[in-house]
């Protein structure tokens, strides 16, 4: 049942009751309409009557004052005779017009007044003939007066009792019709009564029904809410990688198992705390604050990652690397409702890695160590052969030229073991690095190779500065020198560039820095391979790679939050590969500020 | 014997410095010597002369020691070529195409016992042809 429904039924079982009332009401004013006109209608009959009454009386009146007249001859009896006279025609008159329109009555009205007629016919002859001393006292006449007097009576009673007759037959009409009408209404009242409680009984039990309905139904919801909330709060604190949920504001509002471990705080010392007093992040190897990430959320309004090297620092002071991302909860109308925070202690994770780069480095080593021997023996041939010379007595020019000689052929080689040492000396914290010195002895440790693949070497390069290890980044450009020149062949020819990269010229870079591109015109890279190339341990080299040299080259750049990207053809007419190195000035960005006073909302 | 009639020695090696070096030590021990700093070079060479011995680096942009060496042994199978490599190992079938091999750095009376030797081995080796 829905509200619109509802709705109605309401309406109906106010409006029902109230419409009843309205027709019984209505009924009831018609009734009283009714009895009155009735009462009316008794009354003029009642007027009737009286009128006929005084009409009787004065007829007596007037009839006695003849008498008395007639046998005293006083004039004084003929007063009361000559005022009834003109009352009795007064009384005529009313009931002529009472009687207008009962047409019965008014013919027997004109009958009494033709009696009345006579009956004064009949007077006026008595007061003449006393008036002329003749004889009044007649029987005969007198017997006549009489009889005239009788019928008038007689007429004027008719009158009366028709009124009254007509009079009880209204009455009894009237109070026949209330009766009927008061028991209808009872009936009509009882029945609608009924209908009316019988329809709200149905009504009021579908609603009550559907209240019932949706009772249970927001009872289970209530428990299914119940349930899986359970079964995310389960989720959560089972789940293998550290959570964190906040408020909008940023305040910690939960943390499971693995996030209380690592931050070194429980879920209820954390509740309502701001994110960063309980997620305190560094940068590896700035120490430098990092911006928080729900920070970051609420200022991107988007999913974001963690700066790569983060360190945690846990409430005892234990550290962890961590990986993380934190993400927008939004609300229906997309106002962020939240935020939560997913991080992983990757500490192991770096350890192996940083295993497997230093073994590769020393595999590096391993490859160059025939072509070093080979770079090392060379001049070391000439000295050998020229120390025989020397030995040998030649003139002083001779001797000069000799020397001369071997102090070149010696260079070569300090220079040569230098370069393959650096490859393990590292400072601790990155350095300011130029990156041409960079390119350049990673092509002099790759000379030999080169020569070797009879491969021609074009450079272009612009002394830029750039941050970090200066031997992980020759490793890098030796590998993808190197790779180059395999690809390439004999007699092909790789191209390597280096400038500066402006601020804002790639999005990549937004800060600039130093662009590297180093070009063969190779087959190109398959398109079917072309997604695995950064992977470790996938190589087209069979026996001859370890598949590790771009993956750790790419894990080497992306440590100093550069970006390697290549692009390939294997068309026939312009087939080749561009691997592009990206790196930035500074090897670590400045984190903005964290502002001291709380956020406002 | 080699005193009134000098050997004659082609020096095939891309380095230069060595090159002009192991010139001047052969020479002065009594060689004739022709040098050249790649494969191409070194068989135009070996086709113009009368080359009495082949003193070949390996390592070599181009044509590597063991295809000159392999070229040269099809025009003329009896010159002896000593293989002058710096790398200490070298595959075996490199090995077997010269005659013999020796590593760079060995020091100069190694390189002209060994050259001498070549001349020795030479004549069981013409007679076996």
């Amino acid at each position: 049942m829905n509200s619109a429904r509802f709705q109605q039924i309401l309406r109906r079982t106010v409006m029902l009751p109230v419409l009843g009332l309205l027709l019984l009401s209505g009924i009831f004013v018609w009734q009283i309409h009714r009895l009155t006109v009735a009462m009316y209608a008794l009354d003029y009959s009642d007027q009737v009557a009286t009128n006929v009454s005084k009409l009787l009386r004065y007829s007596i009146d007037e009839e006695t004052g003849l008498r008395g007249y007639q046998a005293t001859a006083d004039p004084q009896f003929l007063q009361p005779y000559f005022d009834s006279g003109s009352k009795i025609a007064g009384e005529i008159s009313t009931l002529r017009s009472l009687l207008a329109r009962n047409p019965d009555q008014l013919a027997r009205l004109q009958r009494l007044e033709q009696t009345r007629q006579a009956w004064e016919a009949f007077a006026q002859k008595v007061l003449q003939l006393k008036h002329s001393g003749g004889d009044a006292n007649n029987l005969e006449l007198n017997l006549q007066g009489k009889a005239v007097m009788d019928e008038m009576r007689e007429r004027a009673n008719g009158i009366y009792e028709a009124e009254i007759a007509l009079r009880n037959a209204r009455s009894s009409a009237a109070q026949h019709f209330s009766n009927v009408i008061t028991l209808s209404s009872l009936i009509v009242a009882l029945i609608f009564g009924a209908l009316l409680g019988i329809y709200t009984r149905f009504q009021l039990h579908n609603v009550s029904a559907a209240f019932d309905n949706s009772l249970k139904q927001s009872r289970l919801r209530a428990e299914e809410l119940d349930e899986s909330r359970q079964w995310l709060q389960t989720t959560l604190a089972s789940i293998g990688d550290a959570v964190i949920t906040c408020d909008a504001e940023g305040r910690v509002d939960f943390m499971n198992a693995v996030a209380e471990q690592l931050c070194g705080w429980t879920n209820q010392q954390a509740r309502h705390l701001p994110l960063e007093t309980v997620f305190h992040i560094q940068n590896e190897y700035t120490r430098q604050v990092v911006e928080n990430p729900v920070t970051k959320v609420r200022r991107m309004k988007t999913v974001v990652g963690l700066a790569n090297h983060t360190i945690l620092v846990s409430r005892d002071g234990t550290e962890y690397n961590i990986d993380d991302s934190g993400a927008p909860i939004r609300a229906a109308d997309g106002e962020i409702a939240g935020i939560v925070l997913i991080f992983r202690d990757i500490t192991e994770q770096r350890k192996s890695q940083e295993a497997i780069f230093a073994n590769e480095k020393l595999a590096l080593a391993g490859r160059l160590a025939a072509s070093i021997a080979h770079e090392i023996h060379n001049p070391l041939d000439s000295v050998a052969n020229l120390l025989y010379l020397l030995a040998r007595d030649p003139s002083p020019q001779e001797a000069a030229n000799y020397i001369s000689l071997a102090r070149q052929e010696l260079s070569r080689v300090t220079q040569i073991s230098r370069t393959m040492l650096s490859l393990y000396r590292e400072p601790r914290s990155p350095i300011p690095i130029d990156m041409k010195d960079v390119l350049e002895s990673a092509l002099l440790l790759l000379d030999r190779k080169i020569k070797d693949l009879g491969v021609t070497v074009v450079t272009d390069l612009q002394a830029v500065l750039a941050e970090g290890f200066p031997a992980e980044l020759r490793q890098v450009f030796a590998n993808l020198i190197g790779n180059a020149a395999e690809a390439t062949g004999p007699d092909g020819t790789v191209r390597i560039t280096l400038h500066p990269l402006a601020a804002d010229e790639n999005p990549a870079l937004p800060l600039g820095g130093s662009i590297v591109h180093i070009s063969d015109d190779g087959p190109g890279i398959p398109e079917n391979i072309r997604t695995r190339l950064f992977t470790p341990f996938f190589t087209t080299k069979a026996e001859q790679g370890t598949g590790l040299g771009l993956w750790i080259s790419n894990g080497l750049v992306e440590k100093h939050n550069g970006r390697m990207e290549f692009v390939s053809d294997t068309s026939p007419e312009n087939h080749g590969t561009t691997f592009t190195v990206l790196l930035p000035t500074r090897m670590v960005p400045i984190a903005p500020l964290l502002s001291p006073s709380p956020p406002k909302s | 014997m080699s005193n009134n009639f000098p050997r004659l020695v082609l020096c095939v090696d891309d380095e230069k410095v060595g090159l002009v070096v192991r010139r001047i030590l052969l020479e002065a021990n009594g060689y004739r010597v022709l040098t050249a700093e790649g494969g191409i070079q070194a068989l135009q060479l070996f086709d113009e002369h009368p080359i009495d011995a082949v003193i070949l680096d390996y390592s070599m942009p181009g044509m590597d020691g063991a295809e000159v060496a392999a070229e040269m042994r099809l025009r003329r199978p009896a010159t002896p070529i000593l293989l002058l490599s710096a790398y200490v190992t070298l595959p075996d079938e490199v090995v077997q195409l010269v005659d013999l091999c020796l590593t760079k750095g060995d020091g100069a009376p190694i390189l002209l016992d060994t050259l001498a030797q070549l001349f020795n081995d030479q004549r069981p080796r013409e007679a076996s042809v």
